[in-house]
């Protein structure tokens, strides 16, 4: 037990002081009486009454030394450990979090922010990291310890997504809330942080917003599905529209949506209340396979101009898998009972097969990882040879992340975990103790997933989970095409996966851009320097780089008003991990006054 | 200075009258009716007339009616023996007035009623055995020199009841009223009185308590002191205490109260707040013989 205001122990002092007047007042009077023999039975029957009689004069003293002390202790404001305390922290680093409004930047103060909470809490503590942008993963569950967080906090950079979701960061929240959490901090640059408080009024929240703007409206949402007749038939040419635009501010906006394939494609004006959500719908369109693009302008200052495009790829072609395996009986039974796959096999010793290369997705197990290493892949490693036996189960989970979703992995097994190379963005969703089982990564657009096991070394395949954990990697892996995800800052350069075949950049207006020369290794960052889809051309494969602006500061808008940086704070909290009963302790003083009140008055002089 | 020749105390006294409830033979004629057959005026009782009776109590009324000689038989008067006993130990030095002086107070009245009545009266103090004997009285003017003994008499020691009173009775061979006055906070005190009874004296109690003995008014943390033992005892005072205190007093009295009725005791409690004719009043209360 620690004090928080420990000076007040001081006054401790007071107790012997109170115990030398006690006994200074309460010595004995000397009184001569005719005769002891009736004060003998006297003393004989309040001495044999009951044992409060025989103390009942030391009772006063006891009483006040008690309340002395329990008073002081209040004063003093003990606090004391409770059980493990379990602290989530979410950071949003979404697009917008790059604002450098506040220096150095949004991000970089919350991640300050976020760092000096998980370094607040003891060693033991349980903390959960919830990274969130426009989609909302648990990065570490509670059994992570606080190093790793810190790491994890340290290491990670702002994505080019849209903010977070309210609904489904509360669900992810929601779900951690299912074990006792002390404190959830939020550190966001959505200003207002009760949108988030309203979502989980059970929680205590601890908001902490960033940035200076209140202005913060995005398009959160874009979907696009076959238009529907009168009669409610589907059609298999026309297609509707519907984009969400979310004020995530406190002022009422007026917003421009204009939705462009190559050419505009219509526009529309709402006004979406603060803390709304609007939706815009565009029916009847004639869409072509390729990107659909989707842009909001804010009347007045926006600064979140990065949230302000969203792109989905149209098409309903079938997903090409090629799958290359030495066994390949086990995947190959998954994949045949696969609707909407077009599945080829081929031999372990055909790697250099033309079927790879045209492949929306290829599958590899206990094949060497260059023959996919810029391809969308699902890929199976073997241990190396002579790997002694070591049976492992998981025990971190991912549980928002899209590989695993309808998995349980409880009394799973896996025999002979091998290494998976690592690279900076990547993601372990699945994990046992020190050895990562499946790795999530995302480079520009090109999802792959590494597992740390064959079909041969785990139980897993034996589970019904397993051909769902196959359509789930595929389903995220070839979503890539149809994702937002993969924006790059302006700016940034561009790696070719093949320097020597004929390369062809398009700007966001479509012009090809002359400058690149032939051969080149990368696209420099200063040739990408406007926000808007962009396409790449490497040999016959179209690619689309979305680019998005690196700052607010570029488009030159300077913040329409200063606001001061609020913190919402909701439930009682001593810091973590701590509990301090000084409410209690003044209650219990104050009580033994009371009872020494009512006694003196019962029994006192 | 006790001062008993007060006229105020004295005028208080004449109205009063010593009564027993049995007659006791005395030693000289006096105003206290005999079971002997004497001469006075109160009529007794006929007897038939024999050769050498008086035969000036001859009842000729009953001759003249039945014819037959009765001689009138009637009561004899003589005086009766007081003794007063007086606690003077430590323990009565206490109170305001103090329960001695009380006592004496008592003891002189008492003394007086006696001489009033030509009855002979002996006052004795005592506390660790008897200390002092006051000269017998069996005149009014007798009475004065118990006063002076009283007033002289001083106190002090531990009470021993049962002592003083076996050296009583080896004193004394009459029998008559004694007059016990004390607070009776001593030992032995039950023995001592079947001891009187048993030597066919009639006993009248007078348990003198000082006011502060009755509703005591300490408070806090006291240490109490025996005055005639020195033995200490630490007690809090608070409510419960006093409260524990007033019943064992009650139990205390009740109890020598009880244990008189059961001896043909006349038992009188004396506060010394209250006027000492109260006392003397509530002890004659008429309901003897003579």
């Amino acid at each position: 037990m620690s004090f928080l205001a420990p000076t007040f122990l001081a006054l401790g002092l007071l107790i012997p002081i109170v115990v030398a007047l006690y006994f200074i007042k309460s010595r004995p009077v000397r009184q001569v009486v005719p005769s002891d023999r009736l004060w003998a039975e006297v003393a004989r029957r309040l001495q044999s009454n009951s044992l409060f009689q025989r103390y009942r004069h030391s009772m006063f003293l006891i009483l006040q030394v008690l309340a002395l002390t329990l008073g002081v202790l209040a004063l003093a404001r003990p606090v004391t450990r409770g059980p493990v305390p379990r602290v989530v922290i979410v950071l949003d680093r979404s697009a917008s979090m790059r604002a450098t409004d506040v220096a150095p930047s949004r991000f970089e103060l919350a991640r300050e922010a976020a760092l000096a909470a998980v370094h607040a809490l003891p060693a033991d503590a349980a903390v959960a990291l919830v990274l969130a942008d426009g989609q909302v993963g648990l990065r570490h569950g509670f059994e992570a310890h606080p190093a790793d967080v810190a790491a994890t906090l340290t290491s990670v950079e702002p994505t080019d997504l849209p903010g977070p979701d309210p609904e489904m960061l509360a669900g992810v929240l929601a779900d951690l809330l299912r074990q006792p959490v002390r404190t959830i901090h939020v550190f966001t640059d959505q200003l207002d942080g009760r949108w988030l408080c309203d979502r989980l009024p059970q929680a205590s929240l601890e908001v902490t917003p960033f940035g200076k703007d209140t202005r913060n409206a995005a398009l959160t949402r874009l979907d696009v599905m076959p238009a529907r007749s009168a009669g409610g038939a589907k059609s298999t040419s026309r297609w509707a529209v519907h984009a969400v635009v979310t004020n995530f501010g406190s002022e009422r906006v007026r917003a421009r949506v204009k939705l462009s394939q190559k050419a505009s494609l219509g526009e529309k004006v709402v006004e979406v209340p603060d803390k709304a959500e609007v939706g815009v719908s565009f029916g009847d369109l004639t869409l072509a396979d390729g990107p659909l693009e989707a842009s909001l302008a804010v009347e007045g200052p926006d600064h979140l101009q990065s949230d302000d495009r969203l792109w989905k790829i149209v098409g309903t072609g079938r997903t090409k898998v090629a799958l290359v395996a030495h066994d390949p009986r086990a995947l190959e039974k998954v994949l045949k009972s696969t609707r909407g796959i077009e599945l080829t096999i081929v031999p372990a010793g055909y790697a250099g097969s033309p079927v790879i290369p045209s492949a929306d997705v290829v599958i590899t197990e206990g094949i060497d990882a260059s023959l996919t290493r810029d391809r969308p892949a699902l890929r199976f490693h073997a241990a190396a040879m002579g790997v002694a036996k070591t049976e492992v189960s998981p025990t971190q989970f991912d549980v928002t992340h899209p590989l695993l979703r309808y998995l349980s992995f409880k009394d799973v097994i896996f025999e002979r975990p091998a290494v998976i190379p690592r690279q900076d963005r990547d993601q372990v969703v699945l994990g046992a103790p020190g050895v990562p089982l499946v790795i999530a990564r995302n480079t520009l657009g090109t999802r792959q997933v590494d597992c740390g096991f064959t079909t041969r070394d785990t139980s897993f395949v034996y589970r019904v989970g397993f051909p769902i954990f196959v359509l789930n990697s595929l389903g995220w892996i070839a979503g890539a095409r149809a994702d937002s995800g993969g924006t790059l800052p302006t700016g940034t350069s561009v790696s070719l996966s093949s320097a020597t075949g004929a390369v062809t950049l398009k700007d966001p207006v479509g012009l090809v851009v002359p400058s690149l020369a032939r051969g080149a290794a990368q696209i420099p960052g200063a040739t990408l320097n406007r926000a808007g889809l962009w396409t790449l051309v490497e040999g016959t494969r179209p690619r689309s780089l979305p680019m998005a602006l690196q700052d607010f500061t570029e488009s030159g808008l300077k913040p329409a008003q200063e606001s001061p940086v609020i913190r919402v704070v909701a439930g009682p909290t001593d810091g973590p991990g701590r509990t301090s009963p000084w409410a209690t302790l003044v209650l219990c003083a104050l009580f033994l006054m009371v009872l020494e009140w009512a006694l003196f008055a019962r029994f006192g002089d | 200075m006790l001062d008993l020749d007060d006229k105020g105390f004295l005028k208080s006294l004449r109205m009063l009258r010593i009564v027993t409830r049995r007659f006791f033979r005395g030693q000289k004629v006096g105003q206290r009716k005999s079971q002997r057959k004497g001469a006075s005026v109160e009529f007794k009782d006929y007897k038939e007339y024999q050769p050498g009776d008086d035969p000036r109590f001859l009842d000729w009324n009953v001759y003249g009616r039945f014819d037959k000689l009765l001689v009138k038989l009637f009561h004899n008067e003589e005086d009766l023996q007081v003794f007063v006993l007086v606690d003077s130990s430590a323990s009565m030095q206490f109170g305001s007035p103090s329960k001695y002086d009380h006592a004496r107070r008592l003891a002189a009245a008492i003394s007086y009623l006696a001489a009033s009545g030509l009855d002979r009266s002996l006052v004795m103090t005592f506390a660790d055995g008897l200390s002092r004997l006051s000269t017998p009285a069996s005149r009014p003017g007798h009475v004065f020199h118990h006063f002076r003994f009283l007033e002289k008499a001083e106190g002090g020691g531990p009470s021993r009841l049962e002592k003083s009173v076996d050296e009583f009775l080896s004193r004394t061979k009459r029998k008559g009223a004694v007059f016990v006055v004390s607070d009776f906070l001593t030992e032995g005190v039950q023995e001592a009185l079947r001891k009187l009874r048993f030597n066919r004296h009639e006993v009248f109690l007078i348990q003198v308590l000082s006011e502060e003995e009755q509703v005591p008014t300490l408070a806090g943390l006291v240490q109490l002191v025996d005055s005639e033992t020195g033995n200490q005892r630490e007690l809090y005072m608070d409510a419960a205490a006093i409260e524990a205190y007033r019943q064992v007093l009650e139990e205390f009295t009740g109890g020598l109260e009880s244990f008189a009725l059961g001896q043909g005791i006349t038992y009188v409690k004396s506060s010394t707040s209250a006027p000492f004719q109260s006392t003397i009043l509530q002890l004659f209360a008429p309901r003897g013989r003579s």
